[in-house]
């Protein structure tokens, strides 16, 4: 049996509007220890999420026996959008389910309203994520970051990202012409969120498609700031902290064009 | 009755294995916006458009119609396993026309002339040469005169000389040219419709119409071979347009004759009349040599294109590539035929099969296939007087590059797959798909090189191991008897899986789900295919208004048959289930 009721049932909202136009399907998978994780790859496999929501994300969790949940995320999200964001929501699967049942309570309200969505078996292999060396560590306000995404993005399908010890600069070349935007560290006492810190070890300078980078900012609403790890030659991962959790992307960089 | 059947099957007719080991196998298919074919069998259990090439057999396989913008264009389509890909988009239209064009890269094991084949030597977009040149900065044509970009250009420009006329024409993303290393010239093209039907519709139209063909000319006086083949918008015979046949039968200008062979030569100068009768026909039909064996002097001085597909199946009737999805024509097979595969006279006279693949759905086109023998003597010919300088430079169009896209590696080439753990927990039905993905690593590996993939594994420590034991263990103490583990065990794995099989459902399951939850109150006819939601008009029956459910299908008095068994038809008895529309009616309620 899982139970997982969440104090507001924005969380989930945001989390499934910020992933179901990467990937259409996936598992969740549920554990009293690890609460619930979803890994999931886009279809043309550059872009891996990962999700994990602990069981202190939850007001009340209880996962008796692992369970994996096979869903169709525009079917879920059709369906987490029928309650209000600060409505109780919470999750319900037995121990071998054919459905997820999804219960929204609207406290002010007396308001009730539950839904069942058909589980399905998803094939899929859970690729094995550890902790990173990484070449540097950038900490941003979210709403920064997705503004040069949506913006670059206007000018060329890659986006290139260059490190040095006190700035980021990303730009864009494309066939109508070319764009920077330099974001220089800064640190902003009043107001945290909206500091601007670097970690470098190696400066380093990284493309990657615009397409990607404009999946991922569909979780700005969910985090303050964000958090860019790049790494010469490796996936760069992009983190949004949850109360709880996160949320964390990882895309493939562009390589230079190889002779073959 | 055979479509019905062929309706129930999943995959009725099968994809004919090619010619011989030595033949060259292209496939042309209007796929009406590639996002939607993946709703459609076969296509949705190929999830890699190299799978359904695969499917195809095809050696180079052409797509119309993909309604893709720039941004749309991924490492999926752009650099699909196995094939070079080469995609034009319109420019400013978004999600409108496109063509792709794929061609297979050879194994090194395949016979030395299919390597050659299969060599893409030269590459560009558009028909007129006036497009620029990605990274050249000026037109092919230009680039014709310009010692480091020559070899890229495959020559033979239209005579169309204003360079904003010859962008404009070629704006759309309508037409891929490739050079084979056998000297063959393949055009891919989507030729525009004019559905609009307005004046300048029909002048952009007939330009692009002359500019191939003129193309195509210019070309063969090069001493290549030429085959064009896509989605050409014009019908080119008579037989070819369903509307045309029964709008003559009911006028009474074409007559039926006894025998079905006999109906070109009944309507003798309807067929002529035909060939004509629109500025397009008489264009495709003055460079396309005659077919029907009506035409008196085959004027063979100014034509230079045989129509494969037609010249292969004889006059078979009915046999359409494209039929009117509004009006629910395809059961009953109301179409034509404007998918084409013309050839020039050297590479037709070795085409050796060549037919519609109705049986295919997805799009309100079928696709279209040509098999060519290379081993014939004009294909050897030529492939000989090629075969200097086989040198591919046809990379700065390569979709991969094109659009920037191929050199993005796969997300999960970088981590691990979690193989322990799949020992460990995963039961047999998991193994064949493991198989495939290790096949697919490796693949990655090759072509990327190890020394790179190799040194990024040491990154990523164990980790995953610890946390599957848990889980066995979180199994073994849910069991209530001690002493058998392993039974626990056996039974617990056999159990998820069986359970998780009978209770939840299959993607494919969910998908289907999908597309009827949202008509599940539409009554199915007893061909049990959804009905059409219709109100009655005639205003002598006092139901004016009233709103009814019926047979999607066309009558059978809406449509012809030379066939002469009608009368035994209405013999069966008219409860017989045949293609046409079965009767089924329902006032709908509120």
């Amino acid at each position: 049996m899982l139970e997982g009721k969440f104090e507001t049932a924005s969380t989930m909202k945001k989390v499934i509007e910020a992933i179901k136009d990467s990937v259409k399907l996936c598992n969740l998978n549920c554990s009293q220890n690890d609460g619930i994780t979803v890994q999931a790859i886009d279809d043309s496999r550059v872009l891996l999420i990962a999700l994990k929501l602990d069981p202190s994300c939850f007001q009340e969790f209880r996962c008796d026996k692992d369970l994996v949940l096979g869903l169709d995320l525009e079917s879920l999200s059709k369906i987490l959008r029928q309650g209000n964001p600060e409505d109780y929501l919470t999750l319900i699967a037995e121990d071998s389910p054919d459905s997820l049942l999804i219960v929204f309570e609207d406290s002010k309200k007396d308001r009730i309203s539950e839904f069942s969505l058909k589980l399905m078996d998803i094939d899929s292999d859970v690729l094995t994520i550890d902790e990173m060396e990484h070449d540097c560590a950038i900490t941003l306000p979210a709403a920064a970051f997705a503004k040069v995404a949506r913006d670059m993005k206007t000018l060329s399908e890659s986006l290139q990202i260059l490190v040095t010890k006190d700035s980021v600069k990303f730009k864009a070349d494309g066939s109508i012409g070319t764009g920077s935007v330099i974001l220089r560290a800064r640190t902003n006492l009043d107001d945290t969120k909206e500091s601007i810190l670097i970690d470098l070890n190696k400066p380093v300078n990284l493309t990657f498609g615009a397409k990607y980078l404009n999946d991922i900012v569909k979780a700005t609403p969910l985090a303050d700031t964000v958090t860019i790890k790049l790494t010469d030659k490796a996936p760069a991962m992009f983190e949004y902290k949850l109360q709880g959790g996160f949320l964390r992307y990882y895309l493939a960089p562009k390589f230079e064009d190889e002779e073959e | 009755m055979t479509e019905i059947e062929n309706e129930n099957d999943n995959e009725p007719a099968e994809i004919p294995e090619k010619y011989s080991e030595t033949s060259l196998r292209l496939v042309s298919y209007n796929v009406n916006g590639i996002k939607t074919l993946k709703n459609y069998s076969p296509w949705n259990e190929r999830p890699g458009y190299d799978d359904a090439f695969r499917y195809m057999k095809a050696d180079v396989v052409t797509f119309q119609e993909l309604k893709l913008q720039r941004s749309d264009i991924d490492a999926s389509i752009a650099n699909p396993s196995g094939y070079l890909s080469f995609i034009t988009v319109p420019q400013s239209k978004k999600g409108y026309s496109g063509v792709g064009v794929f061609v297979r890269k050879p194994c090194s094991n395949e016979p030395d002339i299919i390597k050659q084949a299969l060599t893409v030597r030269r590459a560009e977009e558009g028909i007129t040469g006036f497009l620029h040149m990605r990274g050249a900065r000026q037109s092919y044509r230009d680039c014709l005169s310009d010692d480091k970009y020559r070899e890229r250009c495959i020559g033979g420009y239209p005579s169309l000389d204003d360079p904003v006329q010859g962008r404009h024409l070629d704006s759309e993303g309508r037409c891929i040219v490739l050079e084979l290393g056998i000297g063959l010239v393949v055009i891919s093209v989507y030729c525009p419709a004019n559905s609009m039907c307005t004046v300048e519709g029909e002048d952009f139209r007939l330009l692009f119409l002359q500019c191939l063909f003129e193309r195509a000319e210019n070309l063969l006086r090069k001493g290549k071979q030429v085959v064009i083949m896509g989605d050409i918008n014009v019908s080119p015979n008579l037989i070819d347009s369903d509307e045309y046949i029964s709008d003559g039968f009911e006028k009474g200008t074409l007559i039926k004759p006894n025998e079905v062979s006999e109906f070109e030569a009944a309507n003798r100068e309807e067929v002529l009349k035909y060939k004509t009768c629109t500025e397009s026909k008489g264009l495709l039909n003055g460079f396309t040599f005659d077919n029907t064996g009506l035409e008196e002097e085959n004027r063979g001085h100014d034509k230079i294109l045989h129509d494969v597909t037609r010249e292969l199946q004889g006059r078979r009737m009915k046999m359409y590539t494209v039929w009117n999805t509004l009006k629910n024509n395809r059961p009953q097979n109301i179409g034509s035929r404007i998918d084409l595969f013309l050839a020039t006279s050297g590479i037709a006279s070795s085409a050796k099969g060549s037919d519609i693949w109705p049986f295919l759905y997805g799009s309100d086109h079928c696709p279209i296939y040509c098999d060519f023998d290379l081993e014939s003597k004009a294909v050897k010919e030529l492939a000989e007087s090629s075969k200097y300088g086989t040198r591919c430079n046809c990379k700065h169009l390569d979709a991969k590059n094109y659009y920037c896209v191929g050199n993005s590696r796969s997300i999960d080439s970088f981590f691990r797959k979690p193989e322990k753990h799949a020992v460990e927990e995963e039961e047999e039905g998991h193994h064949t798909k493991k198989e495939k993905t290790t096949e697919h690593t490796i693949y990655v590996s090759r072509k990327r090189g190890s020394k790179e993939q190799s040194s990024l594994f040491g990154f990523f420590s164990v980790g995953k191991t610890a946390r599957v034991e848990s889980v066995t263990e979180v199994r073994t103490l849910d069991a209530t008897s001690s002493s058998s583990l392993f039974v626990t065990e056996d039974e617990d794995g056999s159990d998820s899986e069986a359970a998780e099989s009978h209770k939840k459902i299959s993607v494919q399951e969910f998908r289907k789900l999908l597309q009827t939850a949202s008509c599940s109150t539409i009554p199915l006819c007893r061909h049990h295919e959804r009905c059409a939601f219709r109100t009655v008009k005639s205003s002598n029956s006092g139901n004016v208004g009233k709103k009814f459910w019926c047979c999607a299908r066309r009558t059978k008095s809406e449509t012809w048959d030379l066939s002469k068994d009608d009368g035994l038809r209405k013999a069966d008895g008219g409860e017989a289930l045949d293609e046409y529309n079965c009767g089924y009616f329902k006032w709908a309620t509120k």
